[in-house]
């Protein structure tokens, strides 16, 4: 069982030396000091009991001139427990007797069969032959019987684990792609055996594989489950994951921002600035973070600092659906705060970068609207449906709602590759040891 | 040289000869320059700040292009993209567009285009208030009622009607057809078939436009009464992504204010909104100062399991959220004087769009000038009586004065 209790991010300490050094704040980027200060302004409001009005204080003010208020926050609980629902490979379980022992032996034999596939045909042709096997055996079974074959699977990969831990890294991914395609297939009872199996091996070799280049495999692994798990709508069984991610990895990049994305689509926006906090620390370059963190930032109430991560993001060359929900975003603001003519402006900046984007068009109409400017809102809302399809894919707003796709995209391409180098060992491990294999000569 | 790939050479020689054709050989094109103006387009009013999209096929390289609005210079490009936003003014009028590509050796290749003006009927300059009203007693509805038996009353004073017209005042209605992944396959080609059934059931001077959405606009139509215009504008469109029903039923009333007479929307929604970024607050603003009547056609069935609302969160918003967005929706077609119509099954959805326009036939159009009128955007109540016991009045509940 691997049990997770990772330091929720907090601002620990006690004094403001402590807690946020000027050496510190000068290592971090200006917006990362600015978003730190506002978060920090934005966690005391939530705490008052009586809260006031938070944007716009602190701004312009140094950071430090908000540390007051850390007490406050590191009042708030300091860890976030998940248990993930795993088990101990390398604790060897009694063998059943009779008929049901077996069976273990055979379904062993043959998931060796489809690991040997994995070493010496490729992924797809083993994920073919595991689906055959997995669903063959559930077939007509009650679901609880799923633990059969769990067991079975588990004693040829405890077996593995023995003798070369790398040889699991290919399994590991096999596991993972078997997750996505019961997921696909609505399978619930094999997609929740596949996600355990798959994090019990990321969870062995990250535990067992005694380098720092196996933990952060295994929290890739972890982190790449857990985000698709969110994708999903699993949101308890992602968490789990992605926090056991993060305790092997605590700077673990698609970790941090799918902890982010979990709370901020669960409604804990502050939770979610916490944990986002973090990531643009440390990755001060990740956009996708500094437009999430500017989202839930203007939710908390610190509309200003959350233009200032906007200003920022469309000041920044890439045409990407991260400039252009910050555009959407930023007019939101301004429109809200009634500053129709900004709100205007940053509509028509947007339209020249995005000018087939839809929902800018449809804002900028209601800002016109606002000013009283019917008959050019009336054109501006004209040019929607002359464009009408001319867009392709999901919208900006939906690919937000999906979750961190490169983040995913990244920690899986991190697996894939580590499989690819190892499956030739897999492969050797399997053909040179055929007698001594588990489950006896069934093997 | 080529400013473009073979696809926009295309798409530029299209734009060039249906333009011609349109406006009999405006664009020039000499020594191998190609201009086009692809936006505006030529039937695309222009107010207030207007974006200029232009394309140029040459076998030069560009020098520059000059824009020309109404003989006046307004911007002067010097690289790709030919794209300039630039303001020609708040009046509503027609303007000529022309664009001058010069090429570094001295060719050059020009294009001309006139915007048409914009006709409004804005509810702004019309002190006539129309009320739309359907009269019922039980299921049914009554039909045959004379002036004198409607009871006016505006912010609680009594008006006097200088209009009456039975249920034949033409209409104008936009259909919002939620196309979203819940809608894929089949669904979807029954609602189309719905909207159509609509359009059928309409009479001369009616127009309807058929909107599908999803997290973004997936295809219209243009106003029509043809039914037969709706399949072949939005046939092959398949459903799929989320929903930002709030964004596009604002944009369906907005449209709606270029357009005379009567207006509908007819909203073919669970309601469930996901993706939008304007509030159902931004809606009800617009309601309250559009004549529009909104129905909502909610289709339950494809709900998923559990989905209520103040149950469900997402990206954009929280469970609460949700919820309120929901009776936001639910206050909107009220005050506009329209009503929900509970579709179980999609395949209800024909008989459900036929239902709103036999009522919509047999609503009573009563105008009036409104006295003490200030014009402050405050909120004026309406309220419709008719003589008779038991009868039931829908109207609008009222409108912004401003």
């Amino acid at each position: 069982m691997i049990r997770s209790t990772v330091p929720a991010p907090s601002f620990a300490g006690t004094c403001p030396e402590t807690l946020v050094s000027p050496a510190r704040l000068a290592s971090i980027p200006r917006f990362a000091a600015v978003v730190l200060t506002a978060l920090l302004v934005a966690a005391s409001a939530d705490a008052a009991p009586e809260r006031t009005n938070a944007a716009g204080e602190g701004e312009g003010e140094q950071p430090s001139s908000s540390l007051i208020i850390i007490p406050s926050v590191s009042q708030r609980p300091p860890t976030e427990t998940r248990q993930v629902e795993a088990v101990d490979i390398m604790k060897e379980s009694r063998q059943p007797r009779g008929r049901r022992g077996e069976q273990r032996q055979e379904i062993a034999a043959q998931y060796r069969k489809v690991l040997l596939v994995l070493g010496t045909s490729g992924r797809d042709a083993a994920l073919s032959s595991l689906f055959e096997l997995e669903t063959g055996f559930m077939e007509g079974r009650h679901p609880k019987e799923v633990q059969d074959l769990l067991d079975a699977e588990v004693a040829v990969v405890r077996w593995l684990g023995e003798r070369d831990l790398e040889a699991l890294v290919p399994v590991l991914a096999l596991h993972h792609d078997a997750y996505r395609l019961y997921i696909q297939r609505s399978v619930p009872i094999l997609a929740g055996h596949s996600s355990r199996l798959a994090a019990s091996l990321a969870d062995l070799y990250a535990r067992e594989g005694g380098s720092e280049g196996s933990r952060v495999l295994g929290a890739r692994a972890l982190a790449s489950l857990g985000i698709y798990a969110q994708q999903m709508g699993v949101k308890l069984q992602g968490l789990g994951l992605l926090l056991a991610a993060l305790e092997f990895d605590p700077g673990s990049e698609a970790a941090l921002l799918g902890l982010a994305t979990i709370h901020e689509r669960s409604g804990n926006y502050h939770r979610a600035a916490e944990y986002l906090l973090q990531l643009i620390d440390r990755y001060p370059d990740n956009r996708e973070g500094r437009l999430r963190m500017a989202v839930n930032l203007n939710r908390l109430g610190s509309g200003h600092d959350a233009m200032r991560l906007l200003n920022g993001l469309i000041a920044e060359p890439e045409n990407d659906w991260i400039a252009l929900v910050a555009f959407q975003e930023l007019a939101g603001i301004h429109r809200k705060a009634g500053e129709l003519e900004l709100s205007e402006q940053v509509l028509w900046q947007g339209l020249e970068r995005f000018p087939d984007d839809g929902r800018l068009r449809t804002q900028l109409a209601l800002v016109l609207d606002h000013r009283r400017l019917p008959t050019r809102s009336l054109a501006v809302i004209g040019e929607l449906y002359r464009e009408a399809g001319r867009n392709e894919g999901p919208s900006a707003r939906r690919r937000y709602g999906m979750g961190p796709q490169e983040a995913y995209a990244k920690a899986r391409a991190t697996l894939e590759e580590s499989a690819a180098s190892r499956v030739a060992r897999l492969a050797q491990l399997l053909e040179a040891t055929v007698v001594e294999a588990p489950a006896g000569g069934a093997l | 040289m080529s400013a473009g790939g073979s696809g926009r050479s295309l798409r530029v020689a299209a734009a060039l000869a249906l333009v011609a054709a349109l406006l009999g050989g405006m664009p020039v094109a000499a020594d191998g320059v190609e201009v086009a103006i692809l936006d505006p387009g030529p039937f695309d009013p222009a107010v207030g700040v207007v974006q200029v999209r232009i394309e140029v096929d040459s076998t030069e390289a560009i020098q520059r292009i000059d824009l020309f609005v109404d003989g006046e210079i307004k911007a002067q490009l010097t690289k790709p993209p030919w794209n300039v936003t630039i303001d020609v003014g708040d009046e509503n009028e027609e303007h000529v567009f022309r664009a001058v590509a010069h090429s570094v050796a001295g060719a050059t290749g020009e294009m001309t285009i006139q915007t048409p003006a914009i006709e409004v009927d804005d509810v702004i300059d019309l002190p006539l208030q129309q009320l739309y009203v359907t009269v019922t007693r039980g299921d049914e509805r009554i039909s045959g009622l004379d002036r004198g038996e409607f009871t006016v009353l505006d912010n609680g004073q009594r008006q006097e009607l200088v209009t009456f017209e039975g249920g034949d005042a033409p209409l104008t209605a936009v259909l919002l057809v939620d196309s979203s992944e819940s809608m894929r396959g089949e669904r979807l080609g029954a609602a189309i078939n719905g909207a159509e059934a609509f359009t059928a059931g309409m009479r001369d001077l009616d127009e309807a436009m058929v909107i599908l959405f999803a997290d973004r606009l997936l295809g219209s139509t243009p106003f029509t009464d043809d039914p037969a215009t709706i399949q072949a504008s939005l046939g092959g469109i398949e459903a799929g992504g989320g929903t930002a029903l709030t964004d596009h039923l604002y944009a369906a009333l907005k449209i709606l204010d270029g357009r005379q007479g009567r207006r509908v929307v007819v909203v073919l929604s669970d309601g469930f909104d996901v993706y939008s970024s304007l509030s159902m607050q931004d809606v009800l603003w617009k309601t309250r100062r559009s004549q529009a009547i909104v129905y909502w056609l909610q289709l339950r069935d494809a709900r998923r399991a559990g989905d209520k609302p103040g149950l469900y969160s997402s990206a954009w918003r929280d469970a609460d959220t949700n919820r309120q967005e929901f009776q936001t929706l639910e206050a909107i077609v009220r005050e506009s004087g329209g009503r929900i119509v509970t579709v179980e099954r999609i395949d209800e959805v024909g008989h459900a769009f036929r239902s709103i326009l036999g009522e919509l036939r047999g609503q009573y159009v009563l105008g009036y000038y409104p006295t003490g009128l200030r014009k402050d955007g405050s909120w004026r109540t309406v309220e419709v009586d008719v003589a008779g016991f038991g009868s039931r009045v829908r109207v609008r509940e009222g409108y912004v004065d401003y």
